[in-house]
């Protein structure tokens, strides 16, 4: 049983990390992007168990 | 000697090295902001420490595409000296000029203490005045200080004298996994230097050690 698990910020917050990437992007002439966000992505193998307990 | 301080937001450890430079050293030295395009006037650049761009993405990622790095690179190609302290070294590994990587601390903690070095390279312009196995005593101040590199680029730096300080081991020792116990590296052509510790916070007797001092003396001439 696998999951996989995004952490992200919640709409509306600011995310300082993601906006100065987004920045950095901007003045390497990659202007296309409307936003940037950054988080986090978990990955979880365990054993045999129903999907509901996973 | 001119020296150029490159400032990115987020930098602070670049007034400690404009005043080492101008009031310990007695150099010309300017800051510049990391927008500015032309590094003409300087005979040296130096890359202080700091959080540039919040370490955003990884420590250096963001920094390494300013404006100002593609003239760093250009005179660091062409036989400038460049020397990056901390976050500078982590600026100049992301832009290539130096080999390696420099990953989280051993044991994930920030580290905010004192280390002895040993010198290991003493013909390059930054260490010239230094005598080999010579101990230097300076601070640290980092969380991703551990330099990494495969075995074979670990070897060639030892075997090319690109090895410019290692941890002493029967002081301190390693405080942060770095592989060879290294603390500072050059590039193949001796011109680049990059090292954790901060020279700049150990150049008066005042901060308990001026062995730092030795190096802004050696790349001076």
């Amino acid at each position: 049983m696998r999951a996989k698990i995004y952490i992200r910020y919640k709409e509306g917050i600011l995310d300082p990390q993601g906006t100065t990437v987004g920045h950095a992007l901007d003045a390497m002439d990659i202007s296309d992007i409307d936003s940037v966000s950054i988080g986090k992505f978990i990955e979880m193998h365990f054993g045999d168990v129903s999907k509901k307990r996973g | 000697m001119q020296f150029a301080v490159i400032v990115f937001p987020g930098s602070n450890c670049d007034h400690d090295a404009f005043y080492v430079l101008k009031k310990v050293m007695g150099t010309e030295v300017d800051f510049v902001w990391h927008k500015e395009g032309s590094l003409v006037k300087y005979d040296a650049i130096l890359i202080p420490g700091g959080f540039s761009y919040g370490d955003y993405l990884r420590a250096g990622a963001i920094a390494r595409f300013s404006p100002i790095m593609k003239e760093v690179i250009h005179r660091a190609k062409a036989g400038t000296p460049v020397f990056g302290i901390c976050n500078g070294f982590q600026i100049l590994i992301e832009s290539g000029l130096l080999p390696g990587a420099l990953i989280t601390n051993k044991y994930v903690k920030f580290l905010s203490q004192n280390v002895t070095l040993k010198v290991a390279n003493n013909s390059s312009i930054f260490t010239g005045n230094l005598e080999i196995g010579q101990k230097l005593s300076m601070p640290i101040a980092h969380k991703q200080g551990n330099f990494f590199a495969g075995d074979d680029l670990v070897k060639k730096l030892q075997d090319n004298g690109q090895v410019a300080f290692t941890y002493s081991l029967e002081d301190e020792g390693n405080p942060n996994g770095s592989v060879g116990d290294i603390a500072g590296i050059l590039n193949e052509n001796k011109n680049v230097l990059g090292m954790m510790p901060h020279p700049e916070r150990a150049s008066e007797t005042i901060l308990d050690s001026d062995d730092g001092r030795a190096i802004f003396e050696s790349l001076m001439g």
